[in-house]
């Protein structure tokens, strides 16, 4: 399909399980298949609009890592020289779950290395990272998915 | 019967005739998956059997699902047993090993009829017939807990008990982590440090709330869905009713009175908020697992909003876990 740009044929392949196939469903398992499927169409169309949440997400922690490196400078340069040290190994470029998956393993030692400043304040910053992506993510559930298994 | 079983019923009746000739299957009318449920498929199979008709019910194993690893004959063993010490659990029919049969090893037992209600389903909502109900959640909670099982491995102590449940999630996260979850590392860190001993350990549920109850009028039928069950504290079952099967029938206040009353334990809150957390670190676990299970061939798109959710309760872990902490330390 040449002509209509990706953002359009999600929007149509919408309309069209919307008024064509859920209202012929009678069997509950497959009508909520298909309510779920309308909230992934959706986010795959934010994605295309947006850009991959998981690039921002990569972004957000390693500025902040940067940031936390910098303030520790003074009071845990020896924490300070590793956290340097783990935003270094991680590539500049890839896949951005794959950048997120090697970040990860990256910092996870920090946290856990018992410096009792800095491993708390990484731990801080990745919390603090969970609940932001909590706030966008809540968008794609779908009320019915989760009803129809409690 | 649904458009996707016909294949399954006749591999289903095939197989029956060949592995349970006792059954004494003559055809298969229908089968319906049940909607619920996000581990074991369950199905509905309507059967004609010399003896007349009947209905059964079939549980598959899935090849990855959300709380691996699966032991759907475990399962079956333990229901026996179950069974055998006079509570309310199905019957126990079949238990096929060979997974070709209808893609993953199942078992297959009696229908059993009753109601089944949400956690916070609104027809109980001021339903007088509530605290009867209530109470009968806790007395076979509490009959559950006193049972004796051979099926489950033991622990030499309720604090290895839950430092092994520990170890089981983190084993579970760490199949199937995709993108690291430091917060959820952290927070098993957290909970082997401080696994509490236990006034009192044995056999659980695992996954008990209203859902997974069969309900006769205040009367319950049918205790289902035994593929969480494990041996540890007995708190930890109170604190499942209180996060992830939180509703009309959690078990605090008045009713875990009710309940140390009957088991004759003492409620101890701060072991109640261990296991609590430790439910939440659970439930964000299985999420991680529903995103491994789509990535790997897994087609119940419903994970794609437990995934979510799950990264919601991830979310909260920091602050709980530093509530943990200073109530534990204190």
């Amino acid at each position: 399909m040449f002509v209509l740009d990706s953002v359009q044929i999600l929007a149509v392949v919408r309309r069209s399980l919307t008024n064509h196939v859920l209202p012929a469903l009678d069997d509950d398992f497959a009508r909520v298949q298909i309510l779920q499927t309308l909230k992934a169409l959706e986010e795959v169309e934010d994605r295309l609009l947006n850009g991959d949440p998981s690039a921002r997400s990569n972004e957000i922690i390693e500025s902040g890592a940067r940031e936390l490196a910098d303030s520790l400078r003074g009071e845990s340069p020896e924490f300070a020289d590793k956290l340097d040290a783990a935003l270094a190994a991680v590539p500049a470029d890839g896949e951005p779950r794959e950048r997120a998956r090697r970040l990860g393993e990256a910092l996870w030692p920090l946290v856990t290395s018992g410096d009792e400043l800095g491993s708390t304040r990484l731990l801080e910053l990745l919390q603090q990272e969970a609940i932001r992506i909590l706030g966008e993510d809540n968008r794609w559930i779908c009320p019915d998915a989760i009803a129809s298994l409690t | 019967m649904s458009e996707t079983t016909p294949t399954m019923a006749q591999s289903l009746a095939a197989g029956l005739e060949r592995g349970a000739p006792s059954l004494s299957l003559e055809r298969i009318v229908s089968i319906d998956r049940f909607t619920s449920g996000l581990s074991s498929q369950s199905y509905c199979i309507e059967v004609e059997t010399a003896n007349g008709p009947t209905r059964w019910v079939m549980r598959i194993e899935p090849e990855f699902g959300v709380i691996p690893p699966y032991d759907i004959a475990r399962e079956y063993r333990l229901l026996q047993e179950m069974s055998a010490a006079g509570l309310e659990v199905p019957q126990m029919l079949y238990l096929e090993e060979d997974k070709s049969v209808v893609g993953g090893r199942f078992m297959l037992m009696s229908f059993v009829e009753g109601e089944i209600y949400q956690s916070m389903d609104p027809r109980l909502v001021d339903a007088p017939e509530l605290p009867k109900m209530q109470e009968a959640f806790i007395e076979t909670l509490v009959r559950i807990h006193a049972t004796k099982q051979t099926v489950l491995p033991g622990y030499a102590s309720g604090r290895d008990a839950a430092r092994g449940e520990v170890a089981v999630c983190r084993k579970r996260l760490l199949t199937t982590e995709m993108v690291p979850a430091p917060v959820l590392r952290h927070a098993l860190d957290v909970l082997d440090e401080h696994a509490p001993e236990s006034e009192r350990f044995g056999l659980l549920h695992g996954d008990y709330r209203l859902p997974n109850l069969m309900w006769s009028g205040d009367k319950i039928s049918g205790i289902l869905d035994w593929e969480l069950a494990r041996v540890g504290d007995p708190l930890s079952d109170l604190a499942f009713t209180q996060t992830i099967g939180h509703g009309h029938c959690s078990i605090e206040n008045d009713l875990a009175v009710r309940y140390g009353e009957l088991a004759g334990i003492e409620i101890d809150p701060k072991k109640i908020q261990y296991y609590r957390f430790l439910e939440m670190v659970k439930g964000s676990i299985i999420g991680h697992a529903g995103a491994y299970d789509l990535a790997n061939g897994g087609d119940d798109l419903r994970l794609m909003s437990v995934t979510t959710i799950a990264a919601a309760g991830q979310a909260m872990m920091g602050v709980l876990e530093a509530q943990l902490v200073a109530l534990l330390e204190a």
